[in-house]
C-alpha cells in the first residue's frame, strides 16, 4: 500500500499474509519464462479453516484497495493543491483578477481542509503521532492493521468500525469528487477565460 | 562456471524479500579442494545462496587455552576444541570467532599474545588435554600480526597437539612452541621448537624421544633466557591412555633453549604428566606439579627455591593430581610467589605456597588453562570444559559461558513435534533437546532448549510422535527414562554394577562411551541398548534381555586397565570391544545392523534369532562410527568408518547393495585427512549422499562414486553426525553446536546438465509467525547471530538460475492465486520514483539480476517503531 510522503503513520503498509492454498509463480526473462506451482501449507497449530481465510482475505483486500485509492487521491489532490497555490502566487496584480484570486483561494482552502481531514502532515517522526492528532487514513490503516492477524479472523468490531469509516469516507470522497470533478474544472475555466492557464487534471 | 543460482525469499506471498548473488571466490571455510572428478563444479560457489544456519545451543564447549592482553583489560582470546579461536573485546559479554576462513583445523591447544606487541598473536593447534573422543588433532602454528583479523599458517603441521606457546617479553619474533605431538602414534614431530624470526623458521631445541612431547613450558619473564619445561611420555591406544614413562622429565635451559639440563634432585623417578611454573615475582621460586606412582603416593606439588637446583614436595593432596592425563595444570600469581593455582576437576588456589587450598566457583568445571594479568592479579581468564571466562575480582565472579555456540555434540535424533526438535548429548554437559526454529520471534534462544535424558555422551531415543519419554544414557551403561512433563527420570540400567575403576575384561557388559540407544519403529514400546551384546527392553526398562551374542572382536588383551602406568583411567571412554552404532532398518521389522568400535559389522534379518558377520572383507580394525540404510532400498546400506585412533586419517566409507554380502569403498574425492564419521542419503533423491568428516561436509550425486566439498558457509569444524529430515540437512559439530541447511529441495532438482535460464520448483511454504535474518539476508550472511540461533526463512524460498553473459532485459516474477488473480509482481527494475521516509512504506524488492556478488538486503531491519509493541503488533514486524 502506498503512503503519503512524508507523513509518519503508525502503521504497517505491507499487506496481509497470503492464505494457505495453491499458487503459481512465473519467472520471465526476455523471451524465456518458467512457471512453477507454489503451495502454502496451513499451520497445524492454527485453527483457521478455509472459509475464515477466504473471509479474511476478501475483507483485508477490500480495505487495502480502498486505502490505496485514498492515498492516491490524497497525493493527487496535494499535487493539484500545490499548483493552485502556485497559480495564486503568480497571478498578476490588479482588480481584474480579484474574483479569480478570491475563488482560487477558496478552492485552495477547500483542498487544504480536505487534506487536513485526510492526513496529518505534521507527523514526521515516531513520537509525533502522540503530539499531532491522527486523521482519517491513519484511522483507516489502523483498522487494517488491527484486523490483520497471523491467526486471522474478522471480528464484528472490525466490521462495525469499517462501516463507520466507510460512512466517513463516503462524505470525504464526495467532497473530493466535488473538488476534482466540478470545482477545479470551474476554476480552470475561469483561468482560461482570464487568459492565465489551468491546473493539470491528468 | 557457466551459470549461477539466485535465491528469492518470499517471506510470505504478500511480503516479499529477495536476495541473490554469485560468488567468485571459494567459500571462506572451504576445506582443501578435493581431487574430485574432472570438471566437477565448485559446489561451494554454485550453491552459495544456500545458507547453513547456526541454531545453537549457546552453551559453551570445551576450551583448553585462553589468554588476555597485557595493557588491555577488555580483550581476551579463547581457543576451543573444534570451533577455532574466539575473541572478546568487551570482557566476555560477547565472543566472536576470528579464525573462520583462515584455519584448516578447528581444535586449539595454545594461544599467546606478545606482551611487547599486542598485534602479534600465535596459535598452536590441537588441544593438549587429549581425550579419546571429542578431541581433535591440529595442524601446526598460526600467526596474526593484526590482533586476529587475519592469520597465516607458520608450519609445524605434523605436531598435531600443541600445549603451550611462550613469547619473549620484549621480542615478538622470539617464540617457543611446546609440541605435545601426535596422540596415537610415535613421532619425532614433538618436543620444543624455537623461532627467532616470528615463526618463519623453526629449530627443534629439545627432543627426548618419539613418545615424549612437551606439555608445559614456563619462561622466566625477568630473564627470558631461562626456560623450564615439562616433558611428557604419553600416548593413546583405542583402549588405553598412557601417561608417563622414562621419557617424562623436567628440564631447564639458561641459554634461551640452546642447551637443557634435566632436573632430578628431590624429584620422583617415576614421572607422568607434569606442569611447571616459575614465579614472575621471584625468579628463584619454581613450582612443579607431578603425576607419579599413585599407589606409592609419590606425586604431588613440588617447590624449588633455588631456581630448580633442588626440589621438595609441598603436598601430595590428591585433588591436585587426580586424573592426571586430563589435567595437571599449574599457575603462579605474577605478583605473589605464595599464591598458586592448580586446575583439575575443581579449580584450586593456595595462598600459602601450597599448604592449604580453596576452591574457585562460579564457572563451569574441569579446568585446563589460566592466564593472570601480570599487572593486576585480580584479572584473569580461565579455560574449562564450558569455554572461557573472565574475572576481574580474583575469581569471585566470572563472565558468562551462555554466549558461545561452541558445543561439542554427539548423535542427532529428531522428533515430529511442530516445529521439530533436535536431540543430542553435549560433551562435558547435559544432553539436550532444542527447537529447530522458533515462532513469534527472530530466532532460537536459551528458552528454546532443555536438558534431556542421560548425560553428556547420550544417544537419545523416543517415539518421535510422542516424545514425552526419552531414553538416554551416560557412561558405563547408566541409562534412564526421562519423563519430560515431570522433568524427572527413572533409572533403568540393565545390570546396576559399578564399573568405574574396573578392567573392561571384568565387566559383565562393556559399553562404549557413546553407547547406542535406539527406539524401534516397528515394535511398539521397544528400545535397544548396545553393550558388547545388544540389549532389548519392551517395558521401558523394567526388564531387559540379550538379543545377540558378543558382536565385537572381544580381544581380552585390549580390555585391561584404561590408563597407566601410574594412574588408571576408567570412566568408560577406553572400554573397547563395544557396540558403537545400532540401526533398525526403517523398511523392515526385525532387520537390525550393528557396528563395533573395533571394526565389525553385523546384521540380523530375523529379529535377533541369528546374526551374520557382514564386515567388509579385509576391513582393518577401525571404529564403525555410523551406519545408514538407504531410504530407497532395503538391501542398501552405508557405513562410515575411521581409524583415527590408529593415527590413520584416511576417509573410509563403504556401501553394500546386498545386505552386507559385498561392500564397495566409496570415498573418491574425499581428501586424505578428512576422516569420516557419518554418511547419509537424501530421502527424496536417490544417490544424493552427504558425508560428515573431520574437516567438513562432502556431497555425492551418484551414490558415492565420487564426492565434492559441500561446506558452503558452514564453519570448518569436525562433523559428528548428519541427519536428513523434513527437507533439511542437520549437522552436529564438535565445537560449533548444531547447524541446519534448509533447502534440500534445490539439491533434489539440481542437474549439472541444466545450463542457462532455469527456475526450480519451490518447496511448500508454511504459514508461520516469526522472522529470520534469512528473510532478507545479504549474500555474505555467515548464517550466525551473535546472541541466538537463526530461524529458517519465514516464507517460501525460490531459486532460479541465469546464464553468464549479457543479462540485459527485465526479469519479472508474478505470483497468481488458484483463480489466476495476480497476487504480487516483482521486477528487476527498481521503482525510481520511490521515496523513503520515516513512518512510510518499504520499497518493493527488486529481483537481482546483475552479475557478480550483490549485497542486497531488500527487507528493512527492524524499524524504530518496532521497539515498542504497544502500538505495532508483533505480527507486523518485518521479518520478513
Amino acid at each position: 500500500m502506498p503512503g503519503v510522503t512524508v507523513a509518519y503513520l503508525e502503521a504497517s503498509y505491507r499487506g496481509h499474509k497470503a492464505s494457505p492454498g495453491k499458487y503459481t509463480v512465473e519467472l520471465k526473462w526476455g523471451a524465456q519464462s518458467a512457471k512453477m506451482d507454489l503451495e502454502i501449507l496451513s499451520n497445524p497449530l492454527y485453527p483457521t479453516d478455509a472459509k475464515t481465510y477466504q473471509e479474511y482475505h476478501a475483507f483485508m483486500s477490500g480495505m487495502e484497495a480502498e486505502l490505496t485509492r485514498m492515498h492516491q487521491m490524497v497525493n493527487s489532490m496535494d499535487a493539484k493543491h500545490k499548483q493552485v497555490e502556485q497559480i495564486l502566487a503568480n497571478l498578476p496584480q490588479g482588480d481584474s483578477y480579484a474574483a479569480l484570486r478570491k475563488d482560487g483561494q477558496a478552492l485552495a482552502d477547500r483542498m487544504k481542509a480536505w487534506d487536513e481531514d485526510m492526513i496529518q502532515r505534521k507527523s514526521k517522526a515516531y513520537d509525533d503521532v502522540e503530539n499531532f492528532p491522527n486523521k482519517f487514513t491513519a484511522n483507516y490503516i489502523f483498522l487494517i492493521n488491527q484486523t490483520e492477524s497471523d491467526i486471522p479472523r474478522v471480528n464484528q468490531p472490525s466490521r462495525d468500525r469499517l462501516a463507520e469509516l466507510t460512512a466517513q469516507w463516503k462524505t470525504l470522497e464526495s467532497r473530493a469528487r466535488e473538488i476534482l470533478d466540478q470545482q477545479i474544472p470551474a476554476f480552470n475555466k475561469q483561468l482560461w477565460d482570464a487568459g492565465v492557464g489551468a491546473v493539470f487534471l491528468k | 562456471m557457466t551459470k549461477k543460482i539466485f535465491l528469492v525469499l518470499l517471506a510470505s506471498i504478500l511480503f516479499v524479500s529477495a536476495e541473490a548473488q554469485r560468488n567468485r571466490k571459494p567459500a571462506a571455510a572451504a576445506p582443501a579442494p578435493a581431487p574430485a572428478a574432472p570438471a566437477a563444479p565448485d559446489y561451494n560457489a554454485l550453491f552459495k545462496p544456500m545458507k547453513w544456519r547456526s541454531i545453537g545451543p549457546f552453551r559453551g564447549g570445551r576450551s583448553v587455552t585462553a589468554t588476555g592482553v597485557v595493557g588491555d583489560i577488555t580483550t581476551y582470546y579463547m581457543g576451543t576444541t573444534g570451533g577455532g579461536v574466539w575473541k572478546t573485546t568487551d570482557m566476555g559479554l560477547t565472543w566472536e570467532n576470528i579464525s573462520d576462513g583462515f584455519f584448516t583445523t578447528g581444535s586449539v591447544g595454545a594461544i599467546a599474545v606478545a606482551e611487547s606487541d599486542p598485534n602479534v598473536v600465535y596459535v598452536g593447534m590441537g588441544e593438549h588435554a587429549p581425550r579419546g573422543v571429542m578431541t581433535h588433532h591440529g595442524d601446526g602454528v598460526y600467526k596474526s600480526t593484526d590482533a586476529g583479523k587475519t592469520w597465516k599458517k607458520m608450519g609445524l603441521e605434523g605436531t598435531q597437539h600443541i600445549a603451550r606457546i611462550a613469547i619473549h617479553p620484549k621480542d615478538p619474533n622470539t617464540v617457543f612452541v611446546a609440541a605435545q605431538g601426535p596422540l596415537y602414534s610415535k613421532s619425532s614431530e614433538r618436543g620444543i621448537y624455537k623461532s627467532t624470526d616470528g615463526g618463519q623458521t623453526w629449530a627443534k631445541v629439545l627432543y627426548v624421544g618419539d613418545q615424549t612431547g612437551c606439555v608445559e613450558l614456563s619462561m622466566d619473564m625477568n630473564n627470558p633466557r631461562v626456560l623450564y619445561a615439562a616433558m611428557w611420555e604419553h600416548g593413546r591406544l583405542p583402549w588405553k591412555v598412557i601417561s608417563g614413562g622414562p621419557g617424562s622429565g623436567l628440564y631447564k635451559s639458561v641459554d634461551g633453549g640452546q642447551t637443557w639440563n634435566k632436573m632430578e634432585t628431590g624429584l620422583p623417578k617415576e614421572m607422568g604428566k607434569m606442569a611447571i611454573s616459575v614465579c614472575r615475582s621471584n625468579s628463584d621460586r619454581v613450582y612443579a606439579l607431578i603425576e607419579s606412582d599413585s599407589d606409592k603416593e609419590l606425586g604431588g606439588l613440588f617447590v624449588s627455591d633455588n631456581a630448580g637446583k633442588s626440589w621438595s614436595r609441598v603436598t601430595n593432596d590428591h585433588r591436585l593430581i587426580q586424573r592426571a592425563w586430563y589435567y595437571i595444570e599449574l599457575f603462579t600469581d605474577p605478583k605473589n610467589d605464595n599464591t598458586i593455582y592448580v586446575l583439575s576437576a575443581p579449580a584450586l588456589r593456595s595462598l600459602d605456597g601450597g599448604k592449604t587450598w580453596e576452591n574457585l566457583y562460579g564457572t563451569h568445571g574441569d579446568y585446563h588453562d589460566l592466564w593472570i594479568n601480570p599487572h593486576n592479579s585480580k584479572n584473569m581468564v580461565i579455560a574449562n570444559d564450558g569455554g572461557a571466562a573472565v574475572s576481574v575480582n580474583f575469581g569471585k565472579t566470572w563472565s558468562a559461558q551462555s554466549n558461545m555456540p561452541t558445543a561439542q555434540l554427539y548423535r542427532i535424533n529428531v522428533d515430529n513435534q511442530f516445529p521439530y526438535h533436535i536431540y543430542a548429548g553435549q560433551q562435558d554437559n547435559t544432553s539436550l533437546a532444542i527447537a529447530s526454529r522458533e515462532f513469534g520471534s527472530g530466532g532460537i534462544t536459551t528458552a528454546s532448549w532443555s536438558a534431556s535424558a542421560g548425560g553428556e555422551s547420550a544417544f537419545l531415543a523416543f517415539d518421535p510422535d510422542n516424545p514425552r519419554y526419552v531414553m538416554g544414557g551416560s557412561y558405563q551403561g547408566t541409562i534412564e527414562v526421562l519423563d519430560t512433563k515431570a522433568s524427572a527420570s527413572t533409572n533403568v540400567m540393565t545390570a546396576p554394577i559399578q564399573y568405574l575403576g574396573m578392567d573392561a575384561k571384568d565387566m559383565k557388559y562393556r559399553y562404549n562411551w557413546n553407547a547406542p540407544i535406539i527406539w524401534s519403529k516397528h515394535e511398539p514400546g521397544t528400545f535397544y541398548h548396545g553393550a558388547q551384546v545388544l540389549l532389548k527392553t519392551q517395558d521401558m526398562g523394567k526388564t531387559w534381555k540379550e538379543v545377540s551374542p558378543d558382536l565385537t572382536r572381544n580381544e581380552k588383551e585390549k580390555q585391561g586397565k584404561g590408563g597407566g602406568p601410574y594412574t588408571n583411567e576408567a570412566v568408560g571412554a577406553e572400554n573397547y570391544g563395544t557396540l558403537a552404532y545400532v540401526l533398525e532398518s526403517p523398511h523392515e521389522k526385525g532387520v537390525i545392523w550393528t557396528g563395533s568400535d573395533d571394526g565389525l559389522v553385523y546384521v540380523t534379518r530375523d529379529n535377533g534369532a541369528s546374526w551374520q558377520n557382514v564386515t567388509p572383507a579385509g576391513l582393518a580394525e577401525c571404529l564403525i562410527n555410523a551406519i545408514e540404510v538407504s531410504p530407497h532400498d532395503k538391501a542398501t546400506a552405508y557405513i562410515a568408518t575411521t581409524r583415527y585412533k590408529f593415527n590413520d586419517h584416511t576417509p573410509a566409507l563403504y556401501k553394500t547393495t546386498d545386505y552386507g554380502k559385498t561392500w564397495t569403498n566409496i570415498t573418491t574425492g574425499i581428501p586424505q585427512g578428512a576422516f569420516t564419521r557419518v554418511v547419509r542419503e537424501d530421502d527424496v533423491r536417490k544417490d544424493l549422499l552427504f558425508a560428515g568428516t573431520e574437516t567438513g561436509v562432502y556431497i555425492s550425486w551418484n551414490g558415492g562414486k565420487n564426492w565434492s566439498p559441500f561446506q558452503l558457509n558452514l564453519p570448518l569444524t569436525p562433523i559428528t553426525d548428519l541427519k536428513v529430515y523434513q527437507g533439511n540437512l542437520i549437522a552436529a559439530t564438535s565445537g560449533r553446536s548444531f547447524w541446519i541447511l534448509d533447502d534440500l529441495s534445490l539439491l533434489r532438482q539440481y542437474n549439472p546438465e541444466t545450463a542457462g535460464f532455469a527456475f526450480f520448483k519451490p518447496a511448500p511454504a508454511m504459514l508461520v509467525n516469526g522472522y529470520s535474518e534469512l528473510d532478507g539476508s545479504s549474500p555474505d550472511f555467515d548464517g550466525a547471530n551473535p546472541y541466538r540461533g537463526v530461524n529458517p526463512a519465514t516464507g517460501a524460498v525460490l531459486y532460479y538460475q541465469l546464464p553468464d553473459g549479457d543479462l540485459a532485459g527485465e526479469l519479472t516474477l508474478e505470483i497468481r492465486d488458484a483463480q489466476g488473480n495476480l497476487v504480487r509482481r516483482f521486477s528487476s527494475k527498481r521503482d525510481s520514483a520511490f521515496v523513503s521516509y520515516d513512518g512510510g512504506p518499504s520499497p518493493e524488492p527488486a529481483l537481482p539480476k546483475k552479475q557478480g556478488p550483490q549485497p542486497l538486503c531488500l527487507e528493512p531491519a527492524l524499524p524504530d517503531h518496532a521497539r515498542r509493541d504497544r502500538r505495532v503488533p508483533r505480527s507486523q514486524l518485518p521479518g520478513a
